[in-house]
């Protein structure tokens, strides 16, 4: 084993422990805890699987191993990132129905209040 | 609830004018109305409750789609009938109220917006406004074939089906143009009738130039991409 292929393997390791720690802590939900480890066991496999990707880069026609790499993290990070927006939209969706619900009931306290003075 | 309209008034920091606004509404008491605090940061709140004046305050601002859509949502809880749109800066006459409800009722549209420039007014816009203005008018012609010469307005009325639509999907941000092509290409019939409109009392337009071009890319991208799907 050369050394980059004992620094590959490392860090994919390192970064399944921090994914399992952060799971086992609560701090990813369910849905994202799971998705992370699957992303960090894919990260694993690749990191044992180095040697052999050589070969699968010439068979699809790539001259450089390394671009097939980045060619792949970088379509995983984009769809990520589209992944997330759509996340975030949905959170924006339900934050503003909460807070015309909370401006409602606002109201409707004020007006029961009024009433209760009136009578 | 003493009526079946019921006006609509969106305020963000609007302490300077928003009193003279709902005088004048007052001056209607055939009307409904409330004010739609949206999260203001200077007085607006305070001289609501102080007065006793008929609002619902959001916590946060949600922006002008956000404000106004909790006014369609409050309108459809009251099961109003007409839902009517008038800025809190004093540019909409309510003086027009009437005849509104009246073009309303007798036409038997949708939408009816009252615009400025349907016959010569006094209004005097800026000349990145009118720009503007001509450029919403000619994208809705492409996108809706429907003509309408001040789409910008924000004195609307609709009719209970057009509040039933806004209370569930209304834009977040510059809605104007964009509910105008999608009303019209869903067959929803939307006209326009002449207002005369003030110079603002109080406040600041929420569109400053540099905002403008930005403001003409997303109507454009979200009237063709959410009116043809």
């Amino acid at each position: 084993m050369d050394n980059i292929h004992f620094i590959v393997l490392l860090s994919a390791f390192v970064f399944l422990v921090i994914v399992v720690s952060m799971t086992a802590k609560n701090k990813l939900t369910d849905q994202y805890a799971f998705m992370w480890l699957t992303f960090s066991i894919i990260g694993v496999v690749l990191a044992i699987a180095l040697p052999y990707l050589n070969d699968l880069a010439t068979a699809l026609g790539i001259a450089y191993m390394p671009s097939l790499i980045f060619l792949l993290a970088f379509l995983v990070v984009l769809s990520l990132l589209i992944y997330h927006t759509q996340l975030l939209s949905k959170q924006e969706h339900r934050i503003k129905l909460l807070i015309q619900e909370v401006a409602f009931l606002q109201k409707d306290i004020q007006d029961a209040r009024k009433e209760d003075r009136n009578s | 609830m003493t009526s079946n309209i019921l006006i609509i008034v969106p305020a963000y920091n609007e302490e300077q004018a928003i009193i003279g606004t709902v005088q004048q509404l007052q001056q209607f008491p055939e009307y409904d109305y409330v004010v739609i605090n949206d999260g203001s940061t200077d007085r607006t709140k305070e001289i609501l409750e102080t007065n006793n004046i008929p609002h619902i305050s959001l916590p946060v601002n949600l922006g002008i789609g956000g404000a106004v859509q909790t006014g369609y949502r409050y309108a459809e809880r009251g099961h109003y009938d007409y839902a009517i749109q008038l800025d809190a800066d004093g540019q909409h006459n309510p003086e027009d109220l009437h005849h509104l409800v009246a073009e309303m009722k007798r036409r038997d549209v949708d939408m009816l917006i009252g615009s400025r420039f349907l016959e010569k007014s006094n209004y005097k816009g800026s000349l990145t406004r009118r720009t503007g203005i001509l450029y919403f008018n000619y994208l809705l012609r492409m996108i809706s074939r429907v003509k309408i010469t001040d789409p910008t307005s924000g004195y609307r009325i609709v009719n209970r089906n057009v509040i039933k639509w806004f209370a569930n999907d209304y834009p977040v941000d510059y809605p104007e143009v964009e509910v105008i092509a999608k009303l019209a290409r869903k067959g929803y019939k939307v006209e326009e009738t002449k207002v005369e409109m003030n110079a603002r009392q109080g406040g600041e337009s929420s569109i400053t130039p540099s905002k403008s071009l930005y403001y003409m890319a997303k109507v454009t991208f979200f009237s063709l991409i959410r009116s043809y799907t």
